[in-house]
């Protein structure tokens, strides 16, 4: 019986195999009530015993004949439970040649969504696999590939064996990843490519909630990566409109809210000087989003919970906080979306954000012209800017600033040496190196400068008198190859004398350097006067200028040489080319450009789901014992990989969101894993504008379609009704059985 | 509670009967309740059947003058009556374990009403100068008293009726040899008995009966429940008799068990009419009434046979 019954599919298979465990009940019952009689003494035994002796076969028969209709029926009523039906495919296309079936199925971020009823679109799209896995005709191939990870199969082969189909997608669970359509497309064509199978019978099966953000063109008239990918899909198969489908699971608006963004505003992040962090809450559904709150969480302790207000669909909120961090390492904070009632999707209500808490920001300054006092020579006025140590000292004038010996309320520490000193000086320690006025350096210098930047350091390079500007051509421009993103002047300094001051432009304001003074044309970086300044003209699109004086000569270039950044600034770092070192805005500038260049130790420690947890090690701590604490409580061995001279402890790919932690010895670095927040926006592309989109004739079911394609289909063949028909039937054949050969009668003893 | 005045007929319903006590007087109790069902007194015109006339002589009863033959001749003439004391009744009572069953429908065992009814037919004939002998057996003749019409032969049938019954096996045919040997004068001989014995045995001891010019009444008595088998849901039936144990759904073998008892009762019905030998199925749910008026009507019969006969050699 069981060869039959795995034969034929059925929308419920286990529901099929427990049917047939129920056929034992009526034995079982059979059993019990032969072991369960009654005595009787009795006289008349010759008689009675005649009666057997006639009737004991069929006695026998009519036992037996009855226990089978009661086995039949109770096994029928289970398997019609269990809906049996004739796979549909078999029966409309007529199929006598064996297919090749690829089954692409969305296990990403989105899927994790739950409806009303609290089905996530995973359950439904595995329901929907598991089903149309049982539908195909035996002689199909199938191979299954996860949307979310194309490289790793579920079932890469052309798999047979429909059980161990089953089994790979019943193990299947929705991961926190962001799903890659145009890798899954592409990995069904190459599968379909090298399929053994006669060309001709190659189907794909795309189930996914189908994010708008991947197949809905948006603004542009450009089709998505994804649709291009569809559409190279549906080319390499015979005839789209049979051979791909698209089954759309949970299509439309989804209720849910997000937090979208956890960041530290703060530009430098020491010890003792508290973090501004700004989150940001968006409502992603279409009502309206009330009663929610934010609790902020420090090391896994609550510090702060505050009300949200309301936020219209579509709008989100930004939300600012300063924590005070006491100690030096990593620390995590993270923020958690209190909601009045469950949204669709909850993993993306918190988020976190791993800082690394320092010590102090330690800048060199070289300085091309060494003065005796605070602000004299090239590097004074940088250096007081760079340390106010008043509080609101940076909204006005350095001067305050110097006089008041307060609180520090930057976390900089400067150190100033003249231009000879600069070997001696152990560049790995600074976060940024600062040449003011430099006039040359020996080529070895620069060539010790290039490998500091490349492996993450900061430089600033400030022109002034003393430049020897075709040296620096010459060595750090290098033709193209060297530290400078452009090169300068040739000797040609215009003065005010020749060409009149000029000050800085107002417009084009877009860098986060200057970002703030954008929407301020009366702030005092453009009240300054610039006396001088050295042309710069940048090589190609290697350096950005972000401020521009008023003749629109470059005075703030910015470029990126290795993993480090490099900033030139065209006049002085002093009061020699200009006056804006008295304007308050000074400090500002100078605290943005060293937090823009200053290499950021936490950057790493925030990645997303699907990433890799990476810790730069030093040779002396790849020796040590390394290990891995996942979000979700495992501890792993932590994993060495050299690249290049550098050494790093790797963890990859990271699966869950959450605090994970990589321990060096004795040190414990916090990392902060988040969902990317373009998976946050769970709706999905309209069926219509998927069919548009795609402009092949593929067929695309939507979530509510699914249904009813699959009551269709199952309604065509559905065996279940019939089965029900036959069942009615046996109960009244057992019936009437019962009654004709058990007639009940009056007890008697 | 007060029991409910019972009318002398409840007397006849095996029910009633199982709740009174003593052989003796539940023997009594079914006579008179007979009677009273007859409307006929049995203390009055019984005993006699009209034989001839005579001459009146000194000393005759005037009663017995036949008044409408003095009017005819005027000359006083006597009615004669034949007195029926000629008859001997020979009760032979089953008491084998098989006569142990009782159904709870029933009210009585196949032998509690075997003996209520051969007491009763013992004293119904006792009462009308009849001579009542009895044999009671199973496997053999356990007892056997002589038939006789004195004061003292109800009471000791009645005490051995009492007696109860024994482990043994019914074996009809020896026994009914048996008694055939016993009995010297011609008899009625009632056998009351479930016959569960081999069928052919027993019509082989009824055909010797017969021969022997024996008038024989069989009384087949059953138990309701063994006329009916509406037994439902497994059972194990113990067998009396060394019957050993079936287990089985009865309902599905009563159609061929009703079926094998009539055609046994048919087998049995063709075979005693052959001998003209009264056959009467009783169950012990029935009034005990039928039986005794089938054993008045067949004295009667017999009596007026005889009557016939004697006439016939006057």
């Amino acid at each position: 019986m069981l060869p039959v019954l795995s034969a034929i599919p059925f929308v419920h298979p286990v529901l099929a195999g427990a049917a047939v465990a129920t056929g034992l009940i009526p034995v079982i019952i059979h059993l019990i009530n032969r072991r369960r009689y009654r005595r009787v003494r009795w006289a008349a035994m010759s008689f009675l015993r005649a009666a057997q002796r006639y009737s004991a076969r069929q006695i026998a028969l009519q036992h037996w004949l009855l226990l089978a209709t009661r086995v039949v029926l109770v096994v029928l009523l289970g398997l019609a439970v269990a809906r049996p039906f004739v796979p549909i495919t078999s029966r409309v296309a007529g199929q006598t040649s064996p297919a090749h079936r690829v089954i692409l199925l969305d296990d990403s971020l989105a899927m994790n969504a739950r409806d009303g009823a609290g089905r996530t679109r995973f359950e439904k799209a595995l329901d929907y696999a598991e089903q149309l896995v049982a539908a195909l005709p035996a002689h199909d191939a199938v191979s299954v590939v996860a949307m979310s990870n194309a490289a790793d199969e579920v079932v890469a082969h052309a798999a047979m064996d429909r059980r161990s189909v089953r089994e790979r997608l019943a193990a299947m669970s929705p991961t926190q990843r962001m799903p890659d359509a145009v890798a899954a497309m592409e990995r069904a064509r190459e599968i379909l490519g090298a399929s053994e199978l006669p060309p001709g019978n190659r189907t794909v099966h795309v189930i996914s909630s189908f994010s708008r953000r991947d197949w809905e063109d948006g603004d542009s008239s450009e089709p998505t990566a994804a649709v291009l990918a569809a559409r190279r899909l549906a080319d390499a198969l015979d005839d789209s409109e049979v051979d791909l489908s698209f089954v759309h699971i949970g299509p439309g608006e989804v209720e849910n809210a997000a937090v979208t963004r956890l960041e530290i505003e703060s530009p430098l992040v020491a010890v003792q000087i508290p973090v501004r962090i700004a989150t940001e809450v968006a409502n992603l559904g279409s009502t309206a989003l009330r009663s929610a709150n934010l609790e902020v969480r420090h090391d896994g302790e609550v510090v702060r919970r505050e009300p949200l207000g309301l936020i219209e669909p579509g709008r989100s909120v930004v939300t600012t906080f300063a924590v005070g961090l006491t100690r030096i390492g990593t620390h995590i904070v993270d923020v958690q979306l209190v909601l009045a009632a469950p949204d669709a999707f909850a993993d993306d209500n918190i988020r976190y954000l791993s800082i690394d808490v320092r010590e102090a920001i330690p800048v060199l300054l070289v300085d091309g012209r060494p003065g005796g006092t605070a602000l004299a020579g090239e590097a004074g006025y940088l250096a007081a800017a760079l340390t106010p140590s008043v509080r609101g000292s940076s909204s006005r004038g350095l001067g305050a600033a110097v006089r008041n010996d307060r609180a520090p309320v930057t976390p900089v520490k400067t150190r100033i040496v003249n231009p000879l000193e600069l070997p001696s000086e152990p560049l790995p320690e600074y976060d940024v190196i600062a040449m003011c006025n430099v006039s040359r350096l020996p080529q070895d210098q620069w060539r010790r400068l290039e490998d500091y930047v490349s492996r993450g350091g900061g430089l600033l390079l400030f022109a002034g008198d003393l430049v020897d500007v075709a040296d620096y051509n010459r060595l750090a421009y290098a033709k193209g190859a060297g530290l400078l993103p452009g090169t300068l002047g040739r000797g040609e300094v215009p003065s005010a004398a020749e060409s009149g001051p000029t000050g800085f432009d107002p417009q084009g304001l877009s860098h986060g350097i200057v970002a703030e003074f954008a929407e301020h044309p009366e702030s005092g970086l453009f009240l300054a006067r610039v006396d001088e300044h050295l042309p710069f003209e940048p090589a190609g699109s290697r350096g950005q200028v972000v401020l521009r004086y008023l003749d629109g000569d470059p005075a703030l270039i910015v470029s990126e040489f290795g993993e480090g950044r490099v900033m030139v600034c065209t006049t002085s770092a002093n009061m020699a080319w200009n006056n804006l070192p008295a304007k308050g805005d000074y400090v500002s500038l100078m605290v943005n450009a060293v937090a823009y260049l200053a290499r950021n130790h936490g950057d790493h420690r925030n990645v997303f789901v699907g990433g890799a947890l990476v810790e730069p090690l030093t040779p002396g701590q790849s020796s040590m014992p390394l290990s891995v604490r996942t979000s979700d409580g495992r501890k792993l061995d932590g994993r060495v990989r050299a690249t290049g001279s550098k050494l790093s402890c790797v963890h990859e790919p990271v699966e869950r969101s959450g605090p994970h932690v990589i321990a060096v010895g004795p040190t414990v670095r916090s990392f902060a894993v988040n969902l990317d927040p373009q998976g946050a926006n769970l709706a999905g592309v309209d069926a219509d504008a998927l069919r548009k989109a795609l402009d092949r004739p593929a067929r695309v079911i939507t979530d509510g379609e699914a249904g009813a394609s699959e009551s269709a289909l199952v309604k065509a063949t559905e065996l279940a009704l019939p089965g029900l028909f036959v069942v009615l039937l046996l109960l009244l054949v057992e019936m009437w059985l019962a009654m004709r050969f058990g007639a009940k009668h009056v007890g008697a003893s | 509670m007060q029991e409910p005045t019972r009318e002398p007929e409840d007397c006849l319903d095996p029910k009633v009967l199982a709740r009174i006590g003593g052989l003796e007087l539940r023997a009594r109790l079914i006579v008179e309740g007979f009677f009273n069902g007859m409307h006929r007194s049995p203390h009055r015109g019984v005993s006699v059947e009209f034989a001839d006339h005579r001459a009146y002589a000194q000393g005759d009863d005037l009663r017995h003058i036949d008044w409408k033959v003095f009017g005819r001749t005027d000359k006083y003439y006597i009615k004669e009556y034949e007195q029926e004391t000629n008859l001997e009744l020979v009760l032979v009572v089953d008491c084998s374990e098989s006569m142990q069953y009782g159904s709870d429908a029933a009210g009585l065992t196949k032998h509690e009403y075997a003996t209520a009814l051969a007491g009763a037919a013992s004293y119904l004939a006792l009462q009308q100068h009849d001579s009542v002998g009895m044999a009671l057996f199973d496997d053999a003749i356990t007892k056997f008293i002589r038939p006789a019409n004195n004061s003292q032969q109800w009471r000791l049938l009645v005490r051995e009726l009492a007696a109860g019954t024994g482990p043994g096996k019914t074996s009809l045919e020896g026994v009914l040899a048996e008694l055939a040997d016993r009995l010297q004068h011609r008899a009625l001989v009632i056998l009351v008995s479930d016959l569960f014995d081999d069928e052919r045995g027993v019509i082989r001891g009824l055909r010797l009966l017969h021969h022997r010019r024996h008038d024989v009444i069989v009384w087949n008595l059953w138990d309701q429940a063994e006329l009916d088998f509406a037994f439902t849901g497994p059972t194990a039936f113990d067998g009396l008799e060394e019957g050993g144990r079936l287990l089985t759904e009865p309902h599905s073998l009563r159609p061929r068990y009703l079926e094998e008892v009539d055609e046994f009762q048919s087998r049995v019905r063709h075979a005693c009419g052959r001998m003209q030998i009264d056959y009467a199925v009783l169950s012990t749910a029935s009034s005990l009434g039928v039986a005794l008026s089938e054993f008045l009507a067949t004295r009667s019969a017999r009596l007026r046979q005889r009557s016939s006969r004697v006439s016939g050699r006057r």
